[in-house]
């Protein structure tokens, strides 16, 4: 045991001893040394939904305290939705949790520095039905005007002080509050005192207004996303498991001083968008860059990863990065446009357009299997994949050739003097999401994902076949 | 027969494949292993498989609980790659274990199998074989190449009686330690040993995310593990 630990358990339980929304808060501080902490123990009923708040004392300095849900030991409570908070502009942390059984878990409060605090409070527990809202909200501001969420679906526990959440309940089905699929934006707050230990903290505000426009924007697409995929591909969530849906912001990347290409880059100097095999993520606004959370297609591109992740698994190198790259794409300009959008390119619905599935050559990437722009893959001309020096052999290069594929099947035209007749995007995508969930495999090709896309679209007939081929073979894959 | 003869010629050499065969009518076949007895084959477009169990399969690797769901059509994927094991170099069904198994929208299964060796999976090996409704094999597709005799040798020298030298949690103190975060604050995706067909060795592939960002992580098969690779694996 450390040294500086100090544990106490409290031999209550918080929601019965005056934790409840209807029963007296207690008032006297606690106080708490640096690393200090202390547990509260926690009952929760199964598939309701409380927020546990509390206030921090005389914290000018902050953060000063930090809460977090604990199974008891220093490992997150597995099954409990995790979060940890520290004091905001009110100097009350909150966090809102939910089980999918009756459990009994517990409020770690913990010193960052020296740290003064009233016990933690647990609302009483609500249902689905009553935690659900529709807000209106706004994310950032792009090309001058505020990109506007009538109708957002967000949490709000239904006491005094009730906060918005950013995060959905109603889709679960009929599991209720399994935590399953829940949709979640959740902002990374570094630990300016170190850099291992950074917190997450959900979304929240307490209106609507309030709320913070980078994680609107990522919690609306993380949403629109959600409903694509389960209307269009029949999958609930993007393992067809249900699992969650977490979209981090404010993610200061790298996390620590990082060499690439032999710069040691500070931490937070990069800008991107990316998954990271369990969420996806977002740097934040930077230099005039607004987050790519405003961008849907970026968005859904990035859960079109978690798709590959969770079926065919390309592996992200040579040509199967590309094409696993170039999937991505597609599923980005396909929710994109099923929400109106008519272009083709990746963020230019935010006027920032990075790779146009239509004219990859714009973007300096080829349209053709091994034509202008192409980055040599093989062994022999790229020996070593890596994210630095070659974007593992021009993962986000040649993925132009089959982007190019995808616009011919799913728009048509002529292309190296190939007729495609479109099928429309949807059934583009369509085929395309078989042929990853069931044809293609880690190591699949150019040359193999034409096969595996031709063997998904046989359920929508000879001619839908027979478009697939043309198209690989107008872009050159024979 | 004659088009699983065509294809025998490529599996020499490291290949992805994909093939759209099915058994014909009045094929059969038997198989017998040390675990397992069975029987299968077509009659009147019918595909039938019978089997008998001696004894558990190897249970360090065998996902008994997705058999349960879906077991008929795992098994006959799994005597189906076995019954050609000409084309697909594959020797047993103790050698295959299932990642996953799918129906997809159109109410096709799609078995997706991977290969190992002494109960170790072998990367990138995979296959996934494809049944229309009437339950019939209507291709195989996905990557294979043939274990070499000499990793198989190379394999058997550094185990310990079928045993690894290390263990998940010794694996992931020292990615841990070189994250510099405590074991508790990481988010383990996979840790597993592994075989790597261009590489003699059994190594351990560790998947994690830490402080939001992930990482891929190659270590040895030692009392002490040592870190051989360690990459970014994030996906812009």
């Amino acid at each position: 045991m450390k040294s500086i630990s100090l544990i106490f358990i409290f031999a209550y339980f918080l929601s019965s001893c005056g934790g409840g929304s209807d029963g007296p808060e207690p008032t006297v501080p606690i106080d708490l040394k640096k690393s200090e902490h202390l547990q509260y123990p926690l009952v929760l009923e199964k598939n309701k939904l409380y927020e546990i708040k509390m206030e921090i004392k005389n914290c000018t300095d902050k953060p000063c305290c930090s809460l977090e849900i604990t199974n008891g030991s220093d490992s997150p409570s597995f099954g409990i939705n995790y979060d940890s908070a520290s004091g905001g502009a009110d100097n009350t942390a909150r966090i809102l949790l939910d089980s999918p059984v009756d459990a009994t878990v517990y409020a770690k409060v913990t010193g960052i520095k020296s740290c003064q605090f009233l016990m933690p409070v647990l609302s009483a527990g609500i249902g689905i039905e009553e935690s659900q809202s529709i807000v209106s909200a706004q994310g950032q501001v792009i090309q001058g005007l505020a990109k506007t969420y009538s109708s957002l679906e967000v949490t709000k526990i239904a006491d005094s002080n009730g906060h918005i959440y950013l995060r959905d309940t109603s889709r679960r089905g009929s599991q209720g509050l399994s935590n399953e699929a829940s949709i979640e934006a959740k902002k990374f707050i570094r630990n300016p005192h170190q850099y291992s230990n950074p917190q997450l903290l959900g979304h929240r505000g307490e209106t609507s207004s309030a709320l913070d426009s980078q994680g609107v924007d990522a919690y609306a697409g993380s949403l629109i996303t959600f409903d694509y995929f389960k209307d269009t591909f029949g999958i609930r969530s993007y393992d067809n498991k249900g699992s969650s849906m977490i979209a981090l912001t404010h993610l200061d990347f790298p996390i620590v001083p990082t060499p690439f290409c032999g710069t040691v880059y500070q931490p937070g100097t990069l800008f991107n968008a990316f998954w990271n095999g369990s969420s996806i993520a977002y740097t934040p606004t930077v230099n005039g860059r607004k987050s790519w959370a405003s961008a849907l297609s970026v968005t859904a591109h990035e859960w079109g990863h978690a798709i590959t992740g969770s079926h065919s698994k390309l592996q992200y190198k040579r040509e199967s990065g590309a094409l696993n790259e170039a999937f991505s794409d597609w599923v980005g300009i396909s929710v994109t446009q099923n929400e109106g959008s008519t272009l083709w390119t990746l963020g230019g619905e935010i006027g920032a357009a990075i790779r146009s599935l239509k004219e990859p050559l714009m973007f300096n990437q080829p349209d053709t299997y091994k034509g202008v722009n192409w980055i040599a893959t093989d062994a022999e001309s790229c020996p070593t994949p890596e994210y630095c020096m070659n974007d593992y052999c021009g993962v986000h290069t040649n993925s132009g050739v089959p982007n190019k594929m995808f616009y011919l099947l799913a728009d048509g035209g002529e292309h190296n003097g190939v007729m495609v007749t479109g099928l429309g995007i949807k059934t583009a995508i369509k085929i395309a999401f078989d042929a990853s969930a069931n044809y293609w495999t880690s190591t699949t090709d150019f040359e193999n994902a034409k096969k595996g896309m031709a063997s998904a679209a046989e359920p929508y007939g000879q001619n839908a076949v027979n478009q697939v081929n043309l198209a690989w073979l107008a872009v050159g894959v024979e | 027969m004659k088009k699983w003869l065509l294809l025998i010629g490529l599996v020499a050499s490291p290949i992805c494949f994909t093939s759209t065969n099915s058994l014909s009518s009045g094929q059969s076949a038997s198989i017998g292993t040390n675990n397992i007895d069975t029987s299968m084959g077509v009659q009147d477009g019918l595909f039938f498989l019978k089997i008998e169990k001696k004894r558990l399969n190897n249970p360090r690797k065998q996902k008994t609980t997705f058999e349960q769901n879906d077991g008929f059509y795992i098994s006959r994927a799994k005597h189906y790659l076995v019954q050609n094991k000409s084309v697909f170099g594959v020797e047993s069904v103790e050698d295959l274990f299932l990642n996953k198994i799918v129906t997809d929208q159109h109410n096709r299964k799609h078995v997706r199998l991977g290969q190992m060796y002494h109960g170790f999976n072998i990367k990138e090996v995979e296959f996934i074989v494809h049944f229309n409704q009437n339950e019939q094999v209507t291709g195989v597709n996905g990557y294979m190449q043939a274990l070499p005799l000499s990793l198989r040798l190379s394999v058997d020298k550094a185990l310990n009686n079928g045993e690894t030298a290390s263990n998940p949690q010794a694996v992931l103190n020292q990615v841990a330690k070189d994250l510099k975060v405590l074991p508790s604050r990481i988010e383990v995706l996979s840790n597993q040993p592994i075989i790597i067909l261009s590489s003699p060795y059994l190594v351990w592939q560790v998947d994690v995310v830490a402080r939001s960002v992930s990482y891929n992580y190659m270590l040895t098969d030692t009392s002490v593990p040592k870190i051989i690779e360690k990459k970014f694996n994030i996906q812009p």
